[in-house]
């Protein structure tokens, strides 16, 4: 009973943790920082790089509809920006064989750079004209990427810490 | 799907090369999520119910866990030292002695408004009913500018009713769920208000475009404005009363935008005028 309920929990701790980062924007950092609706690209990034058979792609359009649903954006937006990254990361990948982390740093800067562009573009298709781009949208970008390492770093502690790199 | 064996936390070996999904499935999710977008903009998916059930669900969760942690507040009560409860009570006691003075003033309003409104032969509005409550959620992103207040059906709170501070307007209820409720703010992009502006009472519409500084449209020609003019509602329409006061006129050059009284991100409590009489 308790190895099944382990089990479970290695199973479901990638979206556990893509539903943490939901919550934890929403309820509690978004009074000190406010990282946006693209601030679960941490963990999926973090993910499809480790254990992506851990994350498919209907969990990555249930969060993607959730988030849509909290924020009033048209469902089914934020998944389609999260799939664009995803598959921009799966062209990523083949040219790297072995990245190191700072490697993987600057592809997450840009991989989410080109998530924020695409994010403004849709909802400016979605309003028929060019959405003014303040400080703000900048800000988001460097708050993400000073912050990415340090999800990064307590992913990678409990990744290893439940053994997720071995088969299930 | 193939995992990559990692040796060390900085560097990745051996990560097998395979593709991470099937085109296949891809490319249905591809097409899934474009048509979730295109039913919801054209108004075929019912997301409100949708909406309605999970935004009731999750803050629903969020307020069993809240109310099941200790209370920390008032741990920290109880250690409050004799010298801080003088100084609360002093404070508190300057309080009370202002406020009843600002109770006096607004009484004396109050006759002074029911005499004019009798001069004007005005009838008074329906019952005015103003609920106070709490924003328990900032959801504004850059492209939305919507907060959620712990109010909804439950405290009948209606599509339309109009959110307001003591400054002034904060914006619309736009979607009502059973505990909660969902307030459309002035400066989200999609917030078209209807305004008298300035002693002219100039009329225009301010439109929101998710920054806190709004556009005044639809502007007569040759009309001019001065610089720190008040912007009020006008009333027409029917959705909002008249004479809620949005904000203020900012010139720059050639260019005017409207700045809102209220800073549209840091609000706690806000009130809902809940019996707002339409068409007046």
């Amino acid at each position: 009973m308790l190895s099944d309920i382990k089990y479970f929990f290695k199973i479901f701790f990638p979206s556990l943790s893509i539903l943490f980062l939901i919550f934890l924007n929403l309820f509690i950092s978004k009074n000190f920082f406010d990282f946006g609706q693209l601030f679960v690209f941490h963990a999926i990034f973090f993910w499809l790089l480790y254990s992506p058979q851990l994350i498919p792609f209907y969990i990555i359009l249930i969060f993607g509809v959730l988030q849509d649903i909290i924020y009033l954006s048209p469902i089914g937006s934020t998944a389609l920006i999260f799939f664009l990254l995803v598959f921009l990361f799966e062209k990523y990948n083949k040219f790297f064989l072995e990245p190191s982390f700072f490697e993987l740093f600057i592809s997450f800067i840009v991989l989410f750079t080109i998530g924020m562009i695409a994010f403004w573009g849709l909802n400016s298709l979605f309003n028929l004209k060019f959405l003014l781009i303040d400080i703000n949208f900048v800000y988001k970008i460097l708050l993400n990427i000073f912050f990415f390492p340090i999800n990064y770093f307590f992913l990678y502690l409990f990744f290893k810490k439940l053994n997720l790199n071995k088969k299930l | 799907m193939q995992t990559g064996e990692i040796t060390s936390f900085f560097s990745l070996k051996i990560r097998k090369k395979k593709d991470l999904f099937s085109r296949y499935s891809f490319v249905f999710f591809v097409i899934l999520s474009i048509t979730l977008i295109v039913f919801d903009k054209k108004g075929i998916l019912n997301s409100s119910y949708v909406r309605s059930k999970i935004v009731n669900s999750i803050f629903l969760t969020k307020d069993f866990f809240l109310s099941n942690l200790p209370k920390l507040d008032k741990l920290r009560l109880s250690f409050t030292s004799k010298k801080e409860l003088i100084l609360e009570n002093k404070y508190l006691r300057e309080k009370v002695e202002l406020n009843n003075l600002f109770k006096l003033k607004s009484q004396k309003l109050e006759i002074e408004n029911n005499i004019l409104r009798k001069e004007l032969s005005l009838q008074p509005p329906s019952i005015e009913n103003y609920i106070l409550v709490k924003v328990i959620a900032d959801v504004q992103s850059d492209y939305n500018k919507t907060i959620i207040i712990n109010a909804g059906k439950n405290m009948n709170i209606n599509k339309g009713n109009t959110a307001l501070t003591n400054k002034g307007l904060i914006g619309s209820v736009i979607e009502t769920y059973d505990r909660y409720s969902r307030v459309l703010l002035i400066n989200d992009i999609n917030s078209k208000i209807p305004v008298r502006v300035g002693s002219n009472n100039v009329k225009a519409i301010i439109s929101g475009n998710n920054t806190n500084k709004m556009d005044l449209l639809y502007l007569k020609e040759n009309v001019s404005f001065d610089d720190g003019d008040i912007v009020y509602t006008s009333g027409d329409g029917g959705y909002f009363n008249s004479g809620i006061p949005i904000g203020i006129l900012k010139k720059n050059n050639n260019t005017i935008h409207i700045e809102p009284f209220n800073n549209m991100s840091e609000h706690q409590y806000i009130n809902v005028f809940i019996n707002q009489f339409k068409n007046f």
